[in-house]
């Protein structure tokens, strides 16, 4: 398994004075400090453009802030080689903002890249794919393509691609955005499965959405910082 | 094992998937390859053609009159030692007679008391030998030679045959050059459309932790198989068109197998560069 040895470290995510400002010099950030325990869940609410999305993006490692150190699992990824950033990204999952699943694939085909990318055996990728499809009651959609699945299917099955590939943390921006009441339930539900089986989560949401989790602290992100 | 399974099973799928674009793309590669390599057998063909009629060149020297027939076989012998002379051959003038005889089916030197017509040697060349600037300076040593009078070959001719072999050797480096620069450029566009195409997948999986290289093998092998196809179909194509043609008095030359197999793993070297150039800007 090609799975980053991962240091035994107290913050799983630790965010020291980041500022980073965006198109027009506008400031996002402004010596933002967060640290997510492992293990635990954390609730981020802000209004569309405190920037919960940027943050998503900071922590993935495609934003690069203008200062300020960001760690993941213990690597300081903007200051580590890209291999090693790479390594990092196979223990992250995400749902929502940039993380979409690929639209003409089918939802087996979503899941399998990340079981590949372990070099996992196309057997042992199958049981492990129908496995995680039953458990999220998508086995019925499995040769559908993305985009032919509802929008609470297409967050589930991102949930999915977290779950096969065993990523401990997992980025979640708007899990509940357009999704019918009955959906949102069933999206709570598993995101407390998955929070309650270990994995910590950061879930950004614009309002007050009903969120809850286990063992999550709330935040709230405005003015370039969180309280 | 598993990952190479997976990229070029990855890469026939992109290829596939896209039919229209897969098949204009391996089109036009084919077109300009065939271009290039109907130029190589056509640049063979002509130094085969110009080797055919280099080959009956030969130097005629006339001997002076005043030259004693005792002395003859001396300057025959000086001739044959020269730098590049196959062989030298002693024309009397009887045999001189005779040739303009078997020439013009008629004795057109009857009534005259002597024989007008000089004695000469003709000179054949070894096989290197015949360019202008090695025929120029045999001329000039076969000039120092006593008894020498007059020398004679095709000398304007050979000049102009061999400004036209370089004119054909600097057309084929140039549309060599601009049809490599053409291929990559096409490969180059049909793969970058194809990344485009696929944006979506490529940042999902660069999320998802996949390396650059990784992400471009597809791709990169894309343009391998364009270009390699390309290249394969395109002789298949000559063969069997040149095998149906001829032409009389002259050969199509066909490169040596070896040659094609080195063309077609450059058209592949071709496309892997335009598969990876194609796919850079895609990763940034």
């Amino acid at each position: 398994m090609d799975k980053v040895k991962l240091k035994v470290i107290e913050n799983i995510v630790e965010l020291i004075d980041v500022n980073l400002s965006g198109a027009a010099g506008k400031r996002i950030f402004e010596g933002l400090n967060f640290s997510l325990p492992r293990g635990k869940s954390a609730i981020i609410q802000g209004q569309t453009g405190a920037g919960k999305t940027s943050l998503t993006e900071v922590l993935i490692g495609i934003k690069r802030p203008d200062s300020g150190m960001v760690a993941v699992f213990g690597t300081d990824i903007y200051r580590s080689r890209e291999s090693r950033l790479n390594r990092v990204r196979r223990n992250i999952g995400g749902v929502g903002g940039i993380f979409q699943p690929i639209a003409y694939q089918t939802v087996i085909e979503n899941l399998s890249y990340p079981l590949i990318l372990r070099g996992d055996r196309s057997s042992k990728r199958k049981t492990k794919i129908m496995e995680v499809l039953g458990q999220l009651s998508l086995l019925h959609k499995k040769d559908e393509q993305a985009f032919n699945i509802s929008r609470g299917e297409q967050i589930l099955l991102l949930l999915g691609r977290a779950i096969v590939a065993d990523q401990p943390l997992i980025l979640i921006d708007e899990p509940l955005a357009g999704l019918d009441p009955e959906m949102s339930d069933i999206v709570l539900e598993k995101l407390n499965r998955l929070s309650v089986a270990g994995h910590s989560l950061i879930v950004m949401t614009a309002g007050q959405t009903g969120i809850q989790l286990t063992d999550a602290a709330e935040y709230k992100m405005s003015d370039g910082g969180m309280q | 094992m598993i990952k190479i399974f997976y990229l070029i099973g990855k890469s026939a799928t992109n290829i596939v998937a896209r039919p229209l674009s897969a098949i204009t793309s391996f089109l036009s590669l084919l077109l300009l390859l065939l271009m290039f390599d109907m130029v190589w057998i056509s640049s063979l063909s002509a130094e085969r053609y110009y080797e055919r009629i280099a080959a009956d060149i030969d130097m005629e020297i006339f001997l002076d009159d005043t030259l004693a027939d005792s002395t003859v076989s001396g300057v025959l012998g000086t001739i044959v030692e020269m730098d590049g002379v196959a062989d030298a051959r002693y024309i009397s003038k009887e045999k001189a007679r005779d040739k303009l005889y078997s020439l013009m089916g008629a004795d057109l030197l009857d009534g005259l008391e002597d024989n007008p017509l000089p004695r000469s040697v003709i000179i054949t060349f070894e096989n290197d030998y015949r360019s202008s600037a090695n025929l120029a300076t045999l001329k000039e040593n076969l000039n120092r030679i006593d008894g020498v009078s007059e020398i004679y070959y095709p000398e304007e001719w050979l000049e102009k045959i061999e400004m036209t072999r370089g004119l054909i050797f600097k057309i084929v480096v140039f549309l060599g050059i601009v049809i490599s620069l053409a291929v990559v450029l096409n490969l180059l566009h049909s793969i970058r459309l194809s990344a485009r195409s696929r944006g979506q997948e490529i940042l999902q999986h660069r999320l998802l932790g996949a390396g650059k290289f990784f992400i471009s093998i597809p791709y990169i092998l894309e343009g391998l198989f364009y270009s390699l196809t390309a290249a394969a179909v395109g002789w298949l194509i000559n063969f069997y068109a040149f095998e149906r043609l001829t032409f009389r008095d002259f050969e199509i030359i066909f490169p040596d197998p070896t040659d094609i197999v080195y063309f077609c793993a450059a058209a592949g070297l071709i496309g892997l560069f335009g598969g990876y150039a194609g796919i850079r800007r895609s990763l940034r």
